[in-house]
């Protein structure tokens, strides 16, 4: 493990079983999450990029244990978070915070923003005196620009740009050293998704925090990422720095996952790699690398064994049999 | 005004569309005026709240009824017959021959716009039969032949399938084959490709403009994707507050654009082409509701350009900066250094 690293994931597998028949029995596995390995390092945001059933969400969960891995290990600060007990999972979640996708249904619509904010508090026993509490949540509030006479206010009286700042300000209040944001500013309009940005990139240089940042959007994840995973039915294909994964893709998915994304300059209409067909059912997934049906370079000896992660360039890593391409 | 193109396939003057809310009555969309010539794809884009739906709904006859709503104005179209119609002073029985014939329309969630207890063939023929009269054998030959054209693998199956047993590209694909089923002049696109991954979005475009160059339709395609207005249509107009606020040629909305909430948003949009990890420059505040538009230019709070007594005072009018091109900002002019 390196030393700077703060989260380390190895062979982080989540299988759903699939059971059928009138007693039920195992007939298969929907592979969800297939070993996957990465680390995060102290203040780097790694991003994962990836379509809808990619596995993203459940990665992102899983090194939370929000869903509970089949198997692999992931150690945070040198410990094993996989055999953690209730009392150190507790605890564990301290460190570790989430910023939910959809700022409508993560906040309870019958609490107040303070009561929002103050949960973690409460359920951490931080701050326990009233007057400290409070003076905590005005803090969190202020630092996502938030003022205090949202205080009282309930969630259905905020936009979805303000509620996505309580979201964040939440996650924040136990001084996290890592959150996972899944998603966190798809659901918000075109100008407020640049403000909360903004706001996440100056939240981990104050903060010093690291985060890993899930996103379907590879633009929005250029601007806020230090490296990038990209994802495709479970496994990580390529990661990298995100300036070389945008700018240098070595594997033939994020090349046609970069040139799918519209680019709002109507003088530079790309040449661009239409994927045909969707992604196939993590239930059933092809045989040898699992992208090569949709994969315009594949050969036969794709279909053959399942490429590992080799180098394509310093601190870059890449899933394909194939050098010679892209 | 827009520029007149030389044949219209659609004439739309002073559209108005208010609802009664419970905060009372609520300007969703005023004064928009626009033409549409045939083949061509205009994009309507703007944020949620500025009305661009409410506009494709009223296109179709259908503010008046879901939700109920009043719409003031004209919208003319060119019938296939030859005639011109003003649409919105038809009753809603002769709406339907419209509808489906002359304007059809897909929306965001191709899942809740299926029905789920009939096969996707079911609903293709359902849409053949109800506008074309013809016999449920013909509309079936007639539903085949559309869901090759579009390129569906295993026709056959699809038709048969349930929409719940179809992926989100696949069901867009059907919506847009009961869509083309009756051959409409001009179909308006609800933000088509927005619950779709992007490789899934790039195939829609990708078969929309192919659909397109085979059948002469016009598309007025509404969506808050500037960059899929850029991949996709000729002519934008950039609504904000229930106003067109900007249109014009996509490339010079693009590459010149006078309003400066135009100019803002497309600042303020995350790119591949800009290097990693900069700033973007954030436009601060939020969207105004339609019940709490601010007096004078409804962006002024948000504008840094905004001058007292000036933007927030009366609603500015639509300017004409180039052929083709107008812009609502009373300070357009000086702003690009184009003052007179």
């Amino acid at each position: 493990m390196t030393a700077s690293a703060v989260l380390e994931v190895r062979n982080l597998r989540k299988w759903y079983e699939i059971r059928r028949g009138v007693i039920p029995r195992v007939t298969g596995h929907v592979k969800a999450v297939d070993d996957v390995s990465f680390e995060i390092r102290k203040n780097e945001v790694l991003g994962l990029a990836g379509e809808s059933g990619s596995g993203k969400t459940t990665i992102g969960r899983s090194v939370l244990r929000l869903i509970e891995p089949t198997s692999g290990s992931v150690n945070f600060n040198g410990a094993e978070i996989t055999r953690f007990d209730p009392a150190a999972l507790r605890r564990f979640r301290r460190s570790a915070q989430i910023i939910f996708q959809d700022p409508y249904s993560s906040l309870d619509p019958r609490m107040t923003i303070e009561d929002i904010v103050a949960e973690p508090l409460r359920v951490q026993r931080i701050a326990t005196s009233r007057e400290t509490r409070r003076r905590r949540v005005e803090d969190l509030l202020g630092r996502v620009s938030i003022t205090k006479d949202f205080l009282s206010r309930r969630p259905g009286e905020l936009s979805g740009g303000q509620r996505q700042r309580v979201g964040i300000a939440r996650a924040l209040a136990v001084d996290p050293e890592f959150v996972v944001a899944d998603e966190p500013v798809a659901s918000l309009d075109v100008s407020i998704q640049a403000q909360v940005i903004n706001l996440l990139q100056d939240l981990k240089e104050q903060l010093n925090l690291s985060l890993l940042f899930i996103s379907h959007d590879i633009a929005v994840m250029r601007h806020v990422a230090d490296r990038i995973a990209v994802v495709y039915l479970g496994k990580i294909m390529e990661i990298g720095p995100a300036r070389a994964i945008c700018e240098a893709p070595r594997h033939p998915y994020t090349e046609a996952l970069l040139s799918a994304v519209p680019n709002p300059d109507p003088r530079e209409r790309r040449q661009r790699i239409v994927l045909q067909g969707d992604i196939p059912s993590p239930a059933n997934p092809p045989t040898g690398c699992v992208f090569r049906t949709r994969c315009r370079y594949a050969i036969a000896a794709c279909a053959q064994s399942q490429p590992q992660l080799q180098a394509a360039g310093p601190g870059h890593y890449k899933a394909c049999l194939r050098d010679d391409v892209p | 005004m827009m520029e007149k193109p030389k044949s219209t396939l659609l004439e739309v003057r002073d559209l108005a569309v208010r609802f009664a809310g419970r905060a009372g009555i609520v300007n969703a969309v005023s004064g928009v005026s626009f033409d549409l010539a045939p083949g061509e794809t205009v994009a309507l884009v703007g944020e949620s709240g500025s009305g661009k739906s409410t506009v494709g709904l009223a296109l179709m006859g259908l503010a008046r009824v879901i939700p109920p709503g009043s719409v003031a104005g004209t919208v003319t179209l060119s019938l296939k017959n030859g005639g011109r119609q003003d649409v919105t002073k038809l009753s809603d029985r002769e709406m339907q021959k419209i509808r489906g014939n002359e304007i059809a329309m897909i929306f965001q969630e191709p899942m809740s716009s299926l029905n789920p207890v009939h096969t996707v063939g079911w609903q293709i023929c359902e849409a053949i039969t109800c506008h074309q009269g013809v016999s449920g054998a013909a509309a079936a030959a007639t539903a085949l032949k559309l869901v090759e054209q579009l390129g569906i693998p295993d026709p056959d199956r699809c038709l048969h399938a349930y929409p719940h047993q179809l992926s989100g590209g696949m069901r867009q694909r059907v919506m847009i084959a009961i869509a083309l089923s009756c051959r409409p002049s001009l179909l308006i696109a609800d933000e088509p490709t927005t619950a779709l991954d992007v490789t899934v979005q790039a195939q829609i475009l990708e078969l929309l403009k192919q659909v397109q160059a085979e059948t002469g339709m016009a598309i007025l395609f509404i969506t808050h994707n500037f960059g899929v207005v850029a991949e996709i249509a000729q002519r934008t107009m950039v609504m904000y507050a229930g106003r067109i606020v900007e249109a014009g040629p996509v490339d010079e909305v693009f590459h010149a654009p006078r309003m400066p909430y135009t100019r803002a948003l497309l600042d303020s949009l995350p790119r591949l082409d800009r290097g990693v990890g900069t700033r973007l420059p954030a436009i601060p505040g939020q969207v105004p509701g339609p019940s709490a538009l601010p007096p004078g230019c409804a962006f002024h709070p948000r504008c840094g350009h905004a001058v007292t007594g000036r933007c927030d005072d009366a609603v500015p009018m639509l300017e004409t900066c180039s052929a083709g091109h107008v812009v609502r900002c009373v300070r357009w002019a000086e702003l690009t250094g184009e003052a007179p």
